[in-house]
């Protein structure tokens, strides 16, 4: 059997192509909804647990009616889409770098069976409740949303820890094992952060419910509406929270969110300014006043927060560049120990995967630098859409092309070091220069051009493979730490 | 080389792991699929209201979630063993394979109204109409992952496919393929909702034709696919170890017929014995399956094999089942008691 690929010395994967969107924003796009919808899920199983608290110590008389039209809610919306986005956005991860989530089930398999466990128990808890609940004794009722809303939580606790040793995989990297990877230095900030996240979307989706509870009296609402935003008050905890994280995640990661990248300096900005928003009003109108908060408000209010999640999604995918497991996987899925490697053997030369388009390209060296670009570039950028290259290096000169790309990871240090020899930088430098021109049917080969192969090699060299935040030039290759 | 242990001890227990969680997915997968064919055709005739039908109609939405979840740990575990493939096989179907995922949202949303108060008050044949969306969904996947699988197993095809841009995958193997996990779905369905209505003897008359139709169609399919096997792959069928797990496919087949046509005279003893015999066919039969796949592919490397954690789930494992089973007991309790 000819096992392609799978005898190659990387992975080597169909890449697809995405047309004019990046892959980061297709990801992007289920990952917001998907996170939104399941901390929904953990926030409403705690709310519940309360509620029916409530109710059966006779502290809420309406708390029983809201709690079994909210849980209705909670399993026609998140049980079902909930879970579907969370196998959505496992295929979807494999779409868009099959490497990063290899790596990530290499390591922490284990990890995600015990996530596994917690969903079934979930899953069963919460609909013994939603069958049966209505006839079965408080203590019981109670019993299965604590269990519900444990297990719910516990999916957050375990998915956290993978997510989190993403940016920061702590003594994982100095081969301390999964358990170190786990709890790495970001896992309690953003553990707690979430949880409190999931609170207030919880009692925002309640105001809502309980504003559509139409025969009850507006009394009544408004103090189940109170009841409710005693889950906002955490929030009070989110800018602590918010900078407790900042100090652990990587200095670099840290200069992008605070200024060094203005697309993630202004997401981090709408993050921070809905919660603020979300959490003045939570503060002003319903604890010290004890305000009505209408239907439309909490809409308002929880469409603010999908736009805080969505940032803030934003901002967790983007604070890892170059990397998509820092220090070990490149955004374009290739370690620092494979750049050193590619240096000297060139990157897409044991790719078995042809061109699709292979015809439109008039030379050999063009169809190399497109194999480059699908494998080095084609994570971030898009040729003529998103984040195209012909846009932002389709003015530069010949040399200065050369140099930037040669010394990729200097040139902008959220892009990882060029992993290809230098006849690879000169056949994407032209490709680039012809995609600008407008594909024309002739191109000039350049292979041959030694002198510039040798300024090149010279800038590769100069450059280093060491990523762009460490001090240059890096005289030799770094060790990419072995995973344990 | 023995299944499962032959590439080691730690590759042994994913892969029983994963033979053993495929084999409930299965289960639930079979009940979700029968149950909303069941729904179209008796909506489509205008008898959509006998007991089997509102079983069905009232517990399909779970079985689906069930199904689901259920599916999450066999996802998990494919990955550990057959990483490569299975996403390389992913990526080349590409939109079509990411087509899954809405397809389970519509068939969901589907199943839900039928269930409404709503959907009780039109005509059959509307509520047909939205089985039948529900049901052809749910086929729609259920092909979608046997062509994935097919094409995991084809790495000789894997770049001409990606060159040509296509995002099918069809070969001759796949009609009886898929036939097969349809035709074997119908015994394992009926003998699910048998349990549920073990006191009805007209619900099981019918329920026994639709379980026994689906044994024969499953011989003929399961017939049809060994013939079409590749050498490649029918050698580790037909060596010694294949043979015997083949043979307790078919006893467990046996089993299973005999106890659904035993039915109707002692209900609950067939139906014990119906489900054993599908519990070994269905076991069996995931091995079967995977004897292809292990013969064709290395060994888990060392460095994932070593991942820490196993006791961890192992414990979790453990104790959330029997979390699980005292909540359900302790809530049964106080509604039969
Ligand atoms: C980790 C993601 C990532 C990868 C991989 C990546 N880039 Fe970039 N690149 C970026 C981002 C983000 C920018 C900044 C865009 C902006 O400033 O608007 C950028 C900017 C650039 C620029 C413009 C730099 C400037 O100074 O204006 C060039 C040229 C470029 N990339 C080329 C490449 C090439 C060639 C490759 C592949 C060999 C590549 N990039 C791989 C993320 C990436
Ligand atoms: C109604 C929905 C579904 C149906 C009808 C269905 C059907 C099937 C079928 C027929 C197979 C066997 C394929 C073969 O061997 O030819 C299968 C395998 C599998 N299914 Fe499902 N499935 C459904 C949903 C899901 C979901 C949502 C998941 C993931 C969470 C899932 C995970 C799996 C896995 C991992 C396998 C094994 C694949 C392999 O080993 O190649 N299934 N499914």
């Amino acid at each position: 059997m000819i096992l392609g690929s799978l005898a190659a010395a990387l992975p080597f994967y169909p890449v697809n192509d995405f047309g004019p969107a990046m892959k980061g924003m297709v990801i992007g796009g289920l990952g917001i909804f998907h996170v939104f919808l399941a901390q929904f899920a953990i926030g409403g199983g705690l709310l519940l647990c309360y509620f029916q608290w409530l109710g059966q110590t006779g502290r809420e008389p309406h708390a029983r009616r809201f709690l079994d039209g909210y849980f209705k809610i909670l399993v026609l919306i998140s049980f079902v889409i909930g879970a579907l986005t969370g196998v959505g956005m496992w295929f979807t991860t494999i779409q868009v770098s099959a490497r990063t989530i290899g790596v990530m089930v290499d390591e922490f398999h284990w990890i995600w069976a015990i996530e596994w466990t917690f969903f079934c128990l979930e899953v069963a808890a919460g609909y013994t409740f939603l069958r049966w609940g209505d006839r079965l004794p408080d203590r019981i009722r109670l019993r299965l949303l604590i269990a519900y809303a444990f297990a719910a939580w516990m999916s957050l606790f375990w998915i956290n820890g993978i997510l989190a040793w993403q940016l920061t995989p702590g003594g994982w990297l100095d081969g301390g094992g999964v358990w170190a990877g786990f709890f790495n230095p970001s896992f309690w900030p953003s553990l707690l952060y979430r949880t409190v996240v999931a609170m207030a979307l919880a009692a925002l989706a309640a105001a809502i419910v309980i504003n559509t509870m139409g025969d009850l009296a507006r009394e009544d609402k408004r103090r189940l509406i109170v009841r409710a935003a005693h889950f906002l008050a955490p929030m009070a905890l989110m800018a602590p929270l918010g900078l407790w994280y900042l100090a652990v995640i990587p200095a670099d990661s840290r200069s992008w969110l605070l200024g060094g990248s203005i697309a993630m300096t202004m997401f981090v900005g709408i993050a921070a300014g809905a919660s603020l928003l979300i959490g003045g009003y939570a503060a002003v109108g319903l604890l010290m006043q004890r305000l009505y908060i209408n239907g439309a408000t909490a809409t308002l209010l929880l469409a603010l927060a999908f736009g805080a999640t969505g940032a803030g999604e934003f901002v967790r995918e983007g604070a890892r560049k170059p990397f998509t497991v820092r220090g070990y996987l490149y955004s374009n899925s290739l370690t620092p120990d494979e750049v050193a490697t590619l240096r000297r053997t060139g990157s897409v030369v044991d790719d078995p995967y042809p061109l699709r388009d292979a015809a439109r390209y008039p030379t050999a060296q063009l169809q190399t630098g497109a194999k480059v670009y699908r494998l080095q570039c084609s994570v971030c950028h898009t040729m003529h859409g998103a984040n195209a290259l012909t846009d932002l290096a389709g003015t530069w000169t010949d040399a200065q092309l050369r140099m930037n790309i040669a010394e990729l990871q200097h040139t902008k240090p959220f892009m990882p070091p060029f992993a290809g020899d230098a006849a690879e930088v000169e056949a994407i430098a032209q490709l680039i220069r012809w995609e600008t021109a407008g594909a024309p049917r002739r191109w000039p080969d350049t292979t041959g051009d030694a002198a510039t192969l040798r300024q090149i090699a010279a800038w590769l060299d100069e450059a280093g493979t060491a990523p762009g935040g460490a001090p240059r030039p890096a005289p030799a290759a770094p060790a990419a730490p072995e995973a344990p | 080389m023995t299944f499962p242990f032959g590439h080691g001890t730690t590759t042994g227990i994913y892969l029983i792991l994963y033979v053993v969680t495929l084999a409930l997915h299965v289960v639930l997968l079979s009940y979700v699929l029968v149950g909303a064919g069941w729904l179209a055709v008796a909506g489509l005739r205008g008898r959509d209201d006998d007991p089997v039908s509102r079983t069905f109609r009232d517990w399909l939405p779970f079985a689906l979630g069930a199904a689901i979840t259920a599916g999450v740990a066999p996802l998990l575990f494919v990955q550990v063993l057959y990483q490569q493939r299975f996403y390389t096989a992913n990526l080349l179907l590409s939109h079509r394979w990411m087509a899954v995922v809405p397809a389970l949202i519509v068939g969901f949303y589907a199943l839900y109204l039928g269930k409404t108060a709503r959907a009780a008050a039109w005509p059959a044949r509307r509520r047909a109409a939205v089985a039948s969306l529900a049901a052809l969904c749910f086929v729609f996947v259920a092909w979608s992952w046997t062509e994935n699988h097919l094409l995991a197993l084809r790495p000789e095809v894997w770049t001409s496919m990606y060159a040509a841009g296509r995002m099918v995958h069809l070969e001759a193997m796949q009609a009886p393929r898929l036939l097969l996990w349809l035709a074997l779905a119908a015994p394992v369905a009926a003998t699910v909702a048998g349990w549920q209505l073990a006191g009805d003897a007209a619900a099981l008359r019918r329920l026994r034709v639709v379980a026994l139709a689906g044994q024969v169609g499953a011989l003929g399919a399961g017939a049809w696919l060994l013939a079409l096997l590749p050498a490649a792959w029918r050698a580790p069928v037909e060596a010694t170890e294949g043979v015997v797990w083949l043979a307790l496919v078919v006893a467990g087949q046996l089993a299973a017929t005999a106890g659904w046509l035993w039915a109707p005279r002692a209900p609950r003893r067939a139906l014990a014995l119906a489900s054993a015999g599908l519990v070994v066919a269905i076991l069996a039969g995931a091995v079967v399956r995977e004897l292809i796949r292990w013969h064709a592919s290395s060994p888990v490397p060392a460095r994932v094999a070593a991942a820490g954690g196993m006791p961890v789930f192992l414990f979790f494992f453990v104790g959330n089942a029997v979390v699980i089973t005292l909540l359900i007991r302790g809530a049964r309790r106080h509604l039969t008691g």
